[in-house]
């Protein structure tokens, strides 16, 4: 902007000399024609011929009787060329012939002409003749002469023409430059403004007649004193000014204006005031910033001192080169937790945060370079205890006067504790963005409309995939083309409650579609409120099909595991005991088979039901198996209220606590009574059957030996016989022969006799027990050996019981026969035969005063095959065969004996009803 | 031939058949019968002291009463060793059964096991 100034001013000051010098010309024609029409002819003629202007004289019939020489250096015309000619001769096919007529007009009417009108040389050429023509009249008034003046301005027009495009030029240059222009004339009392200071003035020459008063009136109060004081000085005394000051614009905009003042004296006297009128606000502004930044910058200055040594920011000069710490306050020290002798054998590389290092050794080459004079950023220290410090550092480098600089200094805030806010609320924004989009809840809102506003990332997903469409931003979520009818019916309703002021919160349930599984929605959906007013949707969607899925499991399997009680309470005998035994429940099965009530049972330990079947060793296998977590397995012999046994077969599942420890016990139990009433059964069948297995093994060798025996015998004596020739011997083998057939023949008459007993019903009939005597009597009479021994019967009268006849005669013959084949022959013999009654029963006694037996050996003699003597040459069934009979008639046989003695046997038969 | 036998048998007949083809076969000159095992022993422990009169040869049957051929077995095998040695018991019963067969000849004392009816063939081993 200087030169752009320089030249305005030379512009500026080529203007006013212009002007000077237009209005000087001006002034000495207007006293020159003054004077021509004042002096008198002859000062007239000397000064024709002096001046510069071309005159010419003509008479009342315009011709031409004078022009001077100037006239003559000007046209080219001499005086001889032009005396008698008119002035019109000058004229040429440019001349304006406007300008023509209103000369003639003028002339014609006895009027001065003044103009500019384009006249020709006598070379032809054409100059700007700037031409006054003066009637001249007489006493009478009539005219006699006409004086023209004719001055060549070619050269004025051309400079003129240079000066209108200058004043332009300078115009435009005074806008940009805000640089206007004043003249006040004294003598005129006309004060003229250039146009800029018109702009300045935010007006125009049309709108404003500039004057002084009208100026100095809008400026500030204090502009104004001092622009008043300034003038009066300029106009009195001839002093210029040059003055800043503040006035209003005529649209009353505060400017800030410099305006100056040159007078121009005449006599001593200021006849003219020029001077430059240019706003200057934004230079002022511009300096009040500068003002201001370096009144800033001096008043820093002066804290940096205090700053330094006692701020609460950190501050360190730093040799740039190294880094190590020159200068460093308390503060900075204190940042770090160094003492400042510590930091002073420091540098900053060492006690910055590795990742923030290369910055700032980037920053400090920068630095260095001069390519920057400062910076600064947030960094990280590591603190003499190992954390980090977050500081606001900002360099700036100490300069030596245009020399790479050597010093930089550097402040520091401690920012952690804000940093760390910030960290915090930035983790919270992220996390709240993250947490609406990461959670797999759908989250969405719409519009009245039931357009979309927003969903997260769940809800667009999952509602695009459900539709197999992108959803968008906007959509209208009732529409057929996204859900199927049900469910844009079922959306619809739930939205237009929501509209209608109403939340809802249900659980959904969406079916299986070919896009999607089944799933549950857990939905809330609320209306939002914007003051009264519902203005949009909002809902929440959390996906709980699995929860509903293991929910409905669960109801399934809770359904199950009660189905599973029901049926084991029905089946199964079920008792819960607490870890020691005491028993805290009982289903009805308990009761029912233990035959006591609950309340008999409930608080009682499993002893009350103990039959005592089992030892206590069997017990404490089961306790120590079951107190050790594991499951008992075994059948148990209970008692029963009324003293009864019932067999269970028993599964005790121990429940166990957190320590693996049971806490208490469940018994399951089945009645198997009755098959362990078979097993015994069996059991008990079994040992029978071993017995009789071995009464046949037995019965087999002894009957086979009986069998054979004899036939042995029989062989044995025919081979003799074949060799015996004498006939006695002969009689005496074949005697021996059939005793031996007859013992085989009553063997085997024994047996069946046996095996009748055993085999063939009871036949009841009434028997008169003296009948029988008499019968018995009757077959014993061929029995080898009778007719030594006595038979005494005695029977009781009428005696007559209802039993088996036949049954009763093999008794009592088998009794008889032995009483009597075992009789002594060294005493007179006797067999008391008697029957007696005793209340239910009969009483069959057979007693002998025979050889009797050892009574060692009473117990054995109804064994079977057992011989109790020697003398025996029978079987040794017939006592076993009259002991099986007794029995078969549900009666009782006892035997007593002594040897040498006798026997006597007692047998009871109870009557057959 | 100076041989004595012994026949112990509860059936008379059979005695009287062994004492038959004994006699006949005329292994012994000297034959006495026992129809209890009670009877023979008294008699073997009446001449305990007299070798020169004790049994050569011992014919038992098994199945008596009261006392039977194992009873006398087993009474005998307490008798003096040189009245055993002296002595051979030969088992002559009805029974074939093996049991029987083993158990009598479970006795050092018994040399042979006959079963009846004794035929003189049955006498050539001795």
């Amino acid at each position: 902007m200087p030169d752009q100034n320089n030249t305005n001013e030379e512009l500026l000051e080529e203007l006013n000399r212009t002007r000077k010098q237009n209005v000087f010309l001006s002034e000495q024609i207007t006293s020159q024609n003054d004077r021509l029409q004042f002096e008198s002819q002859q000062i007239y003629a000397s000064a024709f011929n002096a001046v510069t202007q071309g005159i010419v004289i003509s008479d009342s019939e315009q011709l031409i009787t004078y022009v001077n020489p100037a006239f003559t250096t000007i046209t080219g015309f001499s005086l001889e060329d032009c005396l008698g000619r008119n002035c019109r001769f000058l004229q040429g096919t440019m001349t304006d012939p406007e300008v023509r007529k209103s000369i003639r007009e003028a002339l014609a009417e006895g009027r001065k002409f003044s103009g500019v009108i384009l006249n020709y040389r006598k070379d032809g050429t054409c100059f700007c003749n700037e031409l006054t023509i003066d009637p001249v009249n007489d006493l009478e008034g009539n005219i006699t002469h006409f004086v023209g003046i004719t001055r060549d301005i070619t050269a004025r027009r051309d400079a003129e023409r240079v000066l209108v495009r200058n004043t332009k030029l300078l115009e435009e240059s005074q806008s940009i430059g805000k640089l206007g222009g004043w003249e006040f004339d004294l003598v005129e009392n006309h004060l003229f403004w250039t146009a800029e200071t018109y702009r300045i003035h935010e007006t125009s020459p049309e709108e404003f007649n500039p004057t002084v008063d009208a100026g100095v009136s809008y400026f500030l109060p204090d502009s104004k004193r001092q622009i008043e004081l300034a003038l009066e000085l300029a106009m009195t005394k001839g002093i210029g000014y040059d003055l800043e000051l503040e006035t209003y614009t005529t649209k009353g905009r505060i400017i800030t204006v410099r305006t100056t003042c040159d007078v121009t004296m005449v006599d001593g006297k200021p006849v003219k005031l020029t001077g430059i009128f240019q706003d200057i606000t934004e230079y002022k502004a511009a300096e009040k910033r500068l003002i201001f930044e370096i009144e800033k910058a001096k008043s820093n200055e002066e804290k940096f001192r205090l700053l330094f040594e006692q701020s609460s920011v950190g501050v360190a000069q730093i040799e740039s080169k190294t880094g190590r710490f020159v200068k460093i306050n308390k503060k900075y020290a204190q940042i770090v937790g160094y003492s400042v002798d510590e930091m002073l054998q420091s540098d900053f590389q060492s006690i910055t945060y590795p990742e923030d290092l290369e910055v700032d050794l980037v920053n400090l080459k920068t630095l260095v370079r001069g390519e920057i004079r400062d910076f600064v950023r947030e960094k990280r220290y590591i603190h003499k205890n190992g954390h980090i410090v977050w500081v606001d550092l900002s360099v700036s480098v100490v300069r030596n006067e245009g020399n790479s600089p050597d010093f930089h200094i550097a402040v520091v805030t401690d920012i952690t504790k804000r940093k760390q806010a910030e960290f915090q609320q930035e983790f919270e924004i992220l996390d709240k963005e993250a947490l609406i989009n990461s959670t797999s809840d759908l989250i969405w809102s719409l519009s009245k409309d039931f357009n979309l506003i927003a969903g997260n990332c769940a809800f667009i997903e999952g509602v695009s995939k459900f539709c197999s469409r992108t959803l968008k931003r906007g959509d209208f979520l009732l529409s057929n083309e996204l859900f199927p009818e049900e469910l844009v019916a079922f959306w619809k309703e739930i939205y237009e409650a929501a509209l209608s002021g109403s939340s809802y919160q249900n659980e959904f349930y969406t079916p299986k579609t070919t896009n999607a599984p089944e799933s549950w929605l857990e939905l809330n959906i609320n209306p939002i409120r914007d003051k009264d007013e519902i203005v949009a949707i909002a809902c929440f969607g959390r996906d709980i099909t699995e929860r509903k899925t293991t929910e409905l499991k669960l109801a399934k399997s809770f359904k199950e595991l009660s189905d599973y009680q029901y049926a084991l309470d029905q089946s199964a005998i079920v008792a819960v005991t607490d870890q020691y035994g005491m028993i805290n429940y009982i289903n009805d099965n308990f009761c029912a088979i233990s035959k006591y009530n609950r309340d008999e049972l409930l608080g009682q330990n499993h002893r009350i039901i103990n039959s005592g079947h089992h030892p206590k060793e069997f017990f404490a296998e089961l306790w120590a198996t079951i107190s050790n977590g594991k499951i008992w397995r075994g059948e148990i012999k209970n008692r029963t209220k009324d003293d009864t046994h019932y067999w269970v077969d028993t599964t005790i599942i121990p429940f166990l606590d957190e320590d693996n420890k049971p806490f208490q016990y469940l018994a399951i139990r089945i009645d198997v009574t009755s098959k362990k009433q078979a097993e015994e059964l069996v059991k008990m069948q079994n040992e029978e059957l071993l017995k009789t297995n071995q009464e046949l093994d037995r019965f087999v060798y002894s009957a086979s030996h009986d069998l054979r025996a004899p036939l042995k015998t029989m062989l044995g004596l025919i081979d003799i016989i074949g060799e015996e020739f004498e006939e006695d011997a002969k009689k005496n083998v074949l005697f021996m022969m059939r005793k031996t057939i007859l013992k085989l023949d009553q063997f085997i008459g024994n047996i069946l006799v046996y095996s009748r007993n055993s085999r063939l019903k009871i036949v009841k009939e009434e028997v008169n027990m003296k009948e029988l005597a008499e019968e018995i009597s009757e077959s014993i009479q061929f029995i080898e050996g009778v007719n030594t021994i006595q038979l005494i019967v005695s029977v009781e009268d009428n005696m007559n019981i209802i039993s088996d006849k036949e049954r009763l005669r093999v008794i009592l013959n088998n009794l008889i026969s032995n009483a009597i084949k075992y009789s002594n022959p060294k005493v007179e013999s006797y067999i008391k035969l008697s029957f007696l009654r005793s209340e239910a029963n009969n009483i069959i006694i057979v007693e002998d005063n025979g050889i009797g037996i050892d009574s060692a050996h009473t117990d054995k003699v109804f064994d079977m095959f057992y011989r109790g003597t020697t003398l025996s040459n029978g079987s040794g069934l017939g006592l076993y065969i009259v002991r099986e009979t007794v029995e078969k008639l549900g009666g009782t046989i006892s035997l007593k004996s002594e040897l040498n003695v006798g026997t006597k046997i007692v047998v009871t038969i109870p009557d057959h009803k | 031939m100076n041989e004595k036998a012994c026949i112990i048998d509860d059936n008379e007949f059979e005695n009287f058949i062994a004492k038959s083809v004994i006699s006949k076969k005329k292994i012994a000159e000297k034959i006495t019968t026992f129809s209890t095992v009670a009877d023979s022993l008294s008699y073997l422990q009446s001449i305990e002291n007299d070798v020169q009169e004790f049994p050569d040869l011992i014919f038992l049957d098994i199945n008596m009463p009261v006392l039977n051929g194992f009873d006398f077995l087993e009474k005998f095998s307490v008798l003096p060793e040189n009245l055993r040695n002296h002595c051979e018991v030969i088992m002559l019963t009805s029974s074939d059964e093996q049991k029987d067969i083993d158990k009598a000849l479970s006795f050092s004392v018994v040399k042979n096991y006959l079963v009846k009816p004794l035929k003189a063939g049955d006498l050539d081993c001795l």
